[in-house]
């Protein structure tokens, strides 16, 4: 009502001439305070800040523990894939023994060949230095193996790289060949021709793969002698990898329980391979899946998108 | 020249090395990257030698080599020499017919023992099969009447059945029998037998009888 008087005391002042004014009356003239003009204004304001700010320290805090999550939900995967990695060591011991052996094998003999050499009267320099050279060659050869199977085994944290899913396969299919081959069932595998570029975490991608290699191995051991791996493109949008074997197959009833924690049909199966590849995959906005052979046995396949170019 | 080892081993520095180490022991050394290489050039059977083979090797398989070797009719001796030496495949090979089943790394001692012995294997049985060779060659001088009477003699039987048996006269089965002991080099039934039972010729009788 402030503004309204004051407004109304301008308006008398105005049409109301000093000629006609009233006897007795005089003109008082005040100019309001940005309180009394804008009140209601201000008050507003004030109130809108305050829910906007509300809304946004809520919005934060939302975030802070997404992230939170998200953080823990990765080195909970990290620790999973780690125990499935060091689960699976222990059955690729075969692979690392031969891939061991080969050039500490080579090492020893020429070693000897050199100390009989070196017992002769005229020890044969150039030969001597050819030997040398080659023991020093499969000395790094050892100590690739080695490295290569530790940061396998090491518990790398959950990084996100450009990857072409195709270099990922090679190297999970040339690993496992010994071990394969000691089982007695025959790995192939058949690329794509184009890359296959992914976004996503190398190792536990290798690790889902030798996953389903391991599981497949072992459906086939006692039947077929054939597992085969082939990547292709899905359209434009995605990659998908398929890994078949020549087993009995699954009952079709299980085929969707197979990725559940703890479900396995084999005697001394854990039950977690599958669905550590399972998270894993869904980590990486994929799908996994396993489909009856119309042929016999089974195919797992598993689709991930690929990275906008 | 102590003999061949042909080395089969899809490792190159492997062979080299071995290659090496078994020509200083005085072996002749040809080495094959794969198993499909020394099925293209099979070694001479008739000079001393024996494989040395890697359990796995690309395409081929060491233990598949040893059963496509043996189908071939090789006696050529098998060593296996294995990165890794799982018990199935050890038993497999071995029960195939393998002469030994070493492990990478190997040393130099045991290596060359278990070649020595599989080439003196090789070497007897060369020597068996020598043998055998020369005896089929004496048994397949016989007359066929005097083929009859040796398989008849072998059995223990008299001169008076098999003169009955062939319908022939006592006397001309005895002089048959003199030439069969005359054209086998021998101077004793026992003897006659033995060289029966080594042929394989009595089962082949019992077989028909």
């Amino acid at each position: 009502m402030i503004v309204r008087r004051g407004v109304l005391l301008i308006w008398l002042a105005v049409v109301l001439s000093p000629t006609e004014l009233l006897a007795g009356s005089d003109i008082r003239f005040r100019e309001p305070t940005f309180w009394e003009a804008y009140r209601w204004q201000s008050l507003m304001i004030a109130a809108i800040i305050l829910v906007q700010a509300g809304f946004i320290s809520l919005l934060l805090h939302e975030r802070k523990k997404r992230t939170d999550a998200e953080t823990e939900a990765r080195s909970r995967l990290t620790e999973l894939a780690h125990v499935g990695r060091q689960a699976t060591a222990g059955e690729l011991s075969s692979s690392i023994a031969h891939e061991l052996n080969q050039p500490l094998g080579a090492i020893l003999t020429n070693a000897e060949t050199a100390e009989l050499i070196l017992k002769s009267p005229s020890p044969d320099l150039a030969e001597l230095r050819e030997i040398l050279a080659d023991i020093r060659r499969d000395n790094q050869r050892a100590s690739e193996v080695i490295n290569r199977m530790r940061s396998f085994l090491k518990r790398t944290p959950f990084e996100i790289k450009d990857l072409d899913l195709n270099d990922i396969m090679r190297e999970v299919f040339e690993f496992l060949g010994v071990q394969a081959s000691s089982r007695n069932v025959a790995l192939y595998y058949d690329l794509s021709p184009e890359p296959l570029r992914i976004r996503g975490d190398a190792v536990q991608l290798q690790q889902v793969i030798l996953n389903l290699i391991f599981n497949s191995t072992m459906s086939a051991m006692p039947y077929g002698r054939a597992v085969i791996g082939r990547s292709e493109l899905d359209g434009g949008s995605s990659a998908i990898i398929s890994i078949s074997d020549s087993g009995p197959g699954i009952p079709s009833k299980k085929l969707a329980e197979i990725f559940d924690p703890f479900f396995t049909s084999k005697k001394q199966g854990t039950g977690i391979g599958l669905s550590i590849a399972r998270t894993i995959v869904l980590a990486h906005k994929g799908r996994i899946w396993a489909e009856d052979q119309s042929e016999g046995g089974t195919v797992f396949r598993l689709s991930i998108p690929l990275a906008r170019q | 020249m102590r003999g061949t080892v042909h080395v089969v081993d899809d490792d190159a520095s492997f062979r080299s090395a071995i290659e090496r180490r078994l020509k200083k022991a005085g072996y002749a050394v040809a080495t094959y990257p794969s198993a499909q290489q020394l099925l293209d050039r099979l070694p001479d059977e008739a000079e001393p030698g024996c494989i040395l083979l890697d359990v796995r090797i690309p395409d081929l398989s060491g233990p598949e080599l040893q059963d496509r070797l043996s189908k071939l009719g090789s006696t050529l001796p098998i060593v296996f020499l294995s990165g890794y030496a799982d018990v199935r495949t050890t038993v497999q090979t071995i029960k195939a017919g393998a002469e030994d089943f070493l492990t990478k790394p190997v040393s130099s001692e045991q290596l060359l023992h278990a070649i020595e012995q599989a080439m003196a294997h090789h070497e007897a049985s060369r020597d068996e099969r020598r043998k055998l060779d020369a005896l089929r060659e004496l048994l397949a001088t016989l007359t066929p009447r005097e083929r009859q009477v040796f398989d008849r003699v072998v059995q223990g039987k008299i001169n008076k059945q098999i003169a009955q048996q062939l319908g022939a006269t006592e006397r001309t089965i005895k002089a048959h029998r003199h030439r069969v002991m005359e054209k086998m080099k021998v101077q004793s039934l026992a003897e006659l037998v033995s060289i029966a039972e080594r042929l394989g010729v009595l089962t082949g009788i019992s077989a028909r009888a």
